[in-house]
């Protein structure tokens, strides 16, 4: 189920209120049932995928803390990988990898970020920095916790297994915060990102028509919707988990305040970023070995990131177009500033949004040739009033009761508007 | 009209006294703006713009206030 949805509205409380009541010793037991409830009403096969994962990589994990050869540890270690990413391939990259194979296999949602989580859980075991966790409903539900299961944070084992295993009391606090961040991640979907969307669909559906204004807009208002959108979602995932008592990691802070490419990415899907990071950026070396291995390294770390949001080309380019940015800076010692840093980011989000490279690169051509128009796309005016709301939401942690008031006057406004028009949009990292 | 309506929600806001009393007459014409807006026929996505500006000047003279 969409956490835009009455379902997950009503779903939401009832777990909350299950989970108060119950005694410490039931709880994993309410919330991997609730948790496989949330993800298999998706499709019932990828729910089967998802159990599967989550048997093989802790039976592998198992394994890896028990055997006593360094070898053998390798061995199941590298199993549990293998298999990972090959159901990865298979399902997410085969229509990319052979496209002459006709599969028409559908997409199980969340199999990048369970995916990663799982093989994060397995890595940190084979290095020694957790034990494997013996009790296998623990586990599981460290896998598949329904507030991050489907778009992240990409949580460390570290950090949430701890959390879950704990005995927890939601506090007033917890219910103050966790409410707060539900209103904030609606309004900046529903109100924000659902108001941009119909502007940037309309300049992406027919990019030889556009003019050069128009692609501009588009390209910037794109990179506005995916943060309210992504953002957006979670908050509405840290906010859920707060009402059972777990705290999740953020995974924004402001991007379109770095003043580099490289800051960006310090700001944007950190945990993404922090795991790319630590299992395959530092493994191949990081920055020990001189600037062009460092070049290298992040070339290979950012390809691999755009492929991991999806299965094109016109991901791939997005992912080297910012890994040579970096690769830039990192030659020449300079940063880009706030504006230069936000002009490139939303350019490159072009590769990103256009249906495939082919689209993408007609629109850059739009961009250059097509200044003889000065037409606006329609609704342009509530796409600015959208984007004056999310800088001053990014720039209050705590809005006062009139700006709450307000937004969640707007948050149903929109969702009653969106509802006449047969509902809202998917969350656009829900496909990844 | 309707962003006149919101224009002098949001004026209250960010010209008048920091208080509760201030706040809640900013709300009223707020909650009127949309009811003005309903009645006269608009479609709920034309009042959500106005409302979104307001939204904006309500999250920003928070923190002007804050200073």
């Amino acid at each position: 189920m969409n956490f835009n949805t009455l379902e997950y509205l009503i779903f939401l409380p009832v777990v909350a209120a299950l989970h108060t009541v119950l005694p410490q010793r039931w709880r994993w037991a309410m919330l991997l049932a609730a948790s496989w409830l949330f993800y298999f009403s998706w499709e019932p096969l990828a729910g089967f995928l998802l159990v599967l994962t989550t048997l093989v990589s802790w039976l592998c994990a198992l394994g890896v803390g028990k055997a006593r050869g360094r070898t053998a540890k390798r061995a199941l270690t590298a199993a549990a990988i293998v298999f990972s990413l090959g159901l990865l391939a298979v399902f997410k990259y085969s229509g990319l990898l052979a496209p002459s194979l006709s599969l028409k296999i559908l997409l199980p949602v969340g199999i990048s970020f369970y995916t990663f989580q799982s093989l994060s859980y397995v890595i940190d075991v084979y290095r020694g920095k957790i034990e494997p966790e013996r009790h296998f409903g623990y586990y599981a539900l460290f896998v598949s916790f329904f507030p991050q299961l489907v778009a992240g944070p990409i949580e460390r084992p570290d950090k949430l297994l701890p959390q879950l295993r704990a005995e927890r009391r939601v506090t007033k606090s917890d219910l103050a915060d966790g409410g707060a961040l539900l209103l904030r991640g609606y309004f900046k979907k529903t109100a924000l990102a659902d108001t941009i969307a119909p502007v940037v669909d309309s300049v992406f559906a027919s990019p030889e028509n556009a003019s050069s204004v128009s692609v501009l807009l588009g390209a910037v208002l794109f990179g506005l919707q995916i943060y309210c959108d992504f953002s957006g979602y979670t908050d509405i995932a840290r906010g859920s988990a707060r009402l059972l008592g777990v705290s999740l990691t953020e995974n924004f802070d402001r991007p379109y305040s770095a003043s580099s490419v490289r800051e960006f990415w310090r700001r944007w899907h950190m945990s993404l970023t922090s795991w790319f990071t630590d299992y395959v950026y530092i493994p191949l070396g990081g920055s020990r070995r001189g600037a062009v291995r460092q070049v290298i390294n992040t070339m290979i770390v950012f390809l691999l990131s755009g492929l991991w949001h999806g299965a094109g080309w016109g991901f791939a380019v997005w992912g080297l177009v910012h890994g040579a940015l970096i690769s830039l800076e990192i030659l020449s010692h300079r940063r880009a500033g706030k504006i230069g840093t936000f002009a490139l980011v939303s350019l490159a989000w072009i590769f990103f949004r256009a249906p495939d490279l082919g689209e993408a690169l007609a629109l850059f051509s739009r961009l250059i040739f097509g200044w003889g128009s000065l037409a606006l796309p329609t609704g342009i005016l509530g796409a600015l009033c959208a984007a004056a709301a999310l800088f001053a939401l990014d720039r209050n942690d705590k809005p006062s009761p009139v700006a709450a008031f307000a937004m969640a006057l707007t948050l149903g406004l929109s969702a009653l508007a969106l509802l006449g028009a047969g509902g809202g949009n998917a969350f656009i990292y829900f496909q990844f | 009209m309707i962003w006149i309506i919101f224009a002098i929600a949001g004026a209250l806001l960010l010209f008048g006294r920091k208080s509760f009393a201030f706040d809640a007459i900013s709300a009223l014409f707020c909650v009127f703006g949309v009811l003005f807006g309903l009645y006269y026929g608009l479609s709920l996505s034309e009042i959500v713009p106005p409302a979104l500006l307001y939204c904006a000047i309500a999250l920003l003279r928070r923190r002007g206030g804050e200073k």
